[in-house]
């Protein structure tokens, strides 16, 4: 699977109201790889991955899933958002269920069983029957990550999955996800605004400077992930951290002078 | 301590023992009642104008047992569910599309909202001209005029489906057609019962009017015979069982809600 972003760019609105929103974006995400694009609120990074999911139009460019270029949402890339995407009217086993039966691809046991394998995965085998809103956020995100897989996507898109949660469930989810990743061979794209937590899970991170956004820094960060919570602390990660919190900086100090009437 | 109380006021919070909602729920409807005893009782008004409660009753029990009363409400009744299941199953789905789609809410939102304003009683020679004195006009003339309120009413509910939801459903697979059908109309479920709930009143309202025109039996019907007799205690009888039912109606729309969509209550 290759996933495949060429010179993308978004504009919303028209003629003098025009507002370029993305520029240039290059992206390859291969399979198995965890990619992270990270930029403050206003960088366009969830207008990054609504076009990606097929959910907004680029403007400019291609976006390509194996060659064939992404028209619109499929079922090939599975969306999380951040909150309120459960279906409050079915309980947390249905709503796994939900995609495989919108598919009519999959045969009731199939459904049956792929339900079973997922709420175990994400560690809800024993809650199956209860309803959303009996749920904790972090249960509810954990449940819509495991109604994303169950869909058989082959890209998982993550957009800020865990910014609605309490800090520490914070830890607790991210800890989750990249064991996830580790045991299944998923391939996942997370848009972020925190810094660690990008760094922290993904192979690949890619910066996003505001106004318009675009990729200001691309870097692998390599760290020996065995202990996620002391990692967050260890003065490598720290050092990398803030490097590029500064490098960060230096570039929106940039774009904040005024570029004319563009 | 000043907006502590207000908070008290303005919230349910008042209202958590079900003793004293019990209490005000009955003294809502206990109060008049005793007071129109006492009014009758102590004669300060004609009885030809205010029958005692004891006469509506025996008003009531007569026509019921004449079997008038029974053939009165049947047919009232029918003409309700009639009409009101016209308007239900064009205006319902209408709503829903209109909701989801811009371009159906485009074509259709401004000929209803235009509509809607023409008192549905005014329709009443026209519908007498076009479709005869039987029951076709009195069911249609029910049916317009609370087929536009269900429309917008359902419309505006399907703007409250969570745009995340919608989404979501388009990256599991689903296609618009499900969106609609499975998702949109499923969410809006609780809305729709309620919107038919509240609607059912109009309906309730127009009977009378429809029966205005040319009714052999019916509620309403009954009600304009006795005003030409100058038998109140018969209105007041009449009044009564419409209220009555229009109340076991709204009732039994809130239990179907707590039945179907027991995650929304």
């Amino acid at each position: 699977m290759e996933f495949n972003v060429q010179s993308l760019s978004k504009t919303f609105g028209e003629g003098r109201h025009a507002r370029l929103v993305l520029q240039n974006i290059n992206l390859r995400v291969r399979s198995g790889e965890f990619t992270a694009i990270v930029g403050r609120s206003g960088s366009g990074k969830s207008t990054l991955l609504r076009c990606l999911a097929g959910l907004e139009r680029p403007s400019r460019g291609v976006i390509r899933m194996d060659g064939q270029p992404v028209t619109g949402p499929g079922p090939d890339r599975g969306l999380v958002f951040q909150n309120y995407s459960l279906y409050p009217w079915l309980n947390l086993a249905q709503n796994v269920a939900f995609g495989m039966e919108l598919q009519g691809r999959f045969s009731r046991r199939d459904i049956r069983e792929r339900t079973a394998y997922f709420l175990d995965v994400v560690g809800l085998g024993d809650r199956r029957k209860l309803l959303p809103r009996e749920c904790s956020g972090g249960m509810q995100q954990r449940v819509a990550i495991a109604r994303a897989l169950a869909a058989d996507p082959k890209v998982l898109l993550l957009d800020e999955p865990f910014g609605a949660l309490d800090l520490h469930i914070r830890a607790t989810m991210q800890e989750f996800l990249y064991r996830l990743w580790e045991r299944t061979c998923l391939t996942a794209i997370l848009i972020t605004h925190d810094l660690e937590e990008a760094l922290l899970l993904a192979q690949q991170v890619h910066v996003l400077a505001p106004n318009p956004g675009r990729i200001s820094h691309t870097l692998a960060p390599n760290f020996d992930r065995q202990d996620l919570d002391n990692l967050r602390f260890s003065p490598s990660f720290l050092q990398q951290r803030r490097g590029l919190a500064m490098a960060m900086e230096s570039v929106e100090s940039c774009s904040d002078v005024p570029q004319g009437a563009s | 301590m000043i907006t502590h109380a207000i908070r008290r006021w303005f919230s349910s919070e008042v209202l958590r023992s079900s003793a004293w909602r019990l209490g005000l729920h009955g003294t809502s409807l206990l109060l008049p009642l005793l007071l129109w005893l006492a009014v009758s009782h102590a004669q300060v008004v004609d009885p030809a104008f205010l029958p005692s409660p004891a006469q509506v009753i025996d008003s009531l029990w007569s026509m019921a047992s004449s079997g008038i009363l029974l053939a009165d409400a049947s047919a009232s009744v029918r003409r309700v569910m009639l009409g009101f299941l016209l308007a239900a199953v064009v205006g319902v789905p209408l709503g829903i599309l209109m909701g989801a789609f811009a371009t159906i809410r485009a074509l259709l939102e401004p000929l209803s909202g235009f509509l809607r304003y023409m008192p549905a009683a005014a329709f009443t020679p026209l519908l007498i001209i076009y479709l005869g004195i039987d029951e076709a006009p009195k069911i249609v003339l029910i049916a317009i005029g609370t087929v536009f309120f269900n429309m917008l009413m359902v419309m505006d509910a399907v703007k409250f489906v969570p745009r995340e939801l919608i989404e979501t459903t388009l990256t599991l697979g689903g296609s618009r057609r499900q969106v609609v059908a499975q998702v949109i109309t499923r969410y809006t479920l609780p809305s729709i019962i309620d919107t038919l709930r509240i609607n059912m009143a109009t309906s309730w309202n127009l009977l009378v009017v429809a029966e205005l025109l040319a009714a052999e039996v019916g509620l309403g019907k009954r009600i304009q015979l006795a005003q030409r007799f100058f038998r109140t205690e018969q209105i007041f009888a009449d009044l009564l069982v419409l209220g009555l039912m229009g109340f076991a109606i709204d009732l039994a729309f809130r239990l179907l809600l707590r039945l179907t969509c027991r995650w929304a209550v």
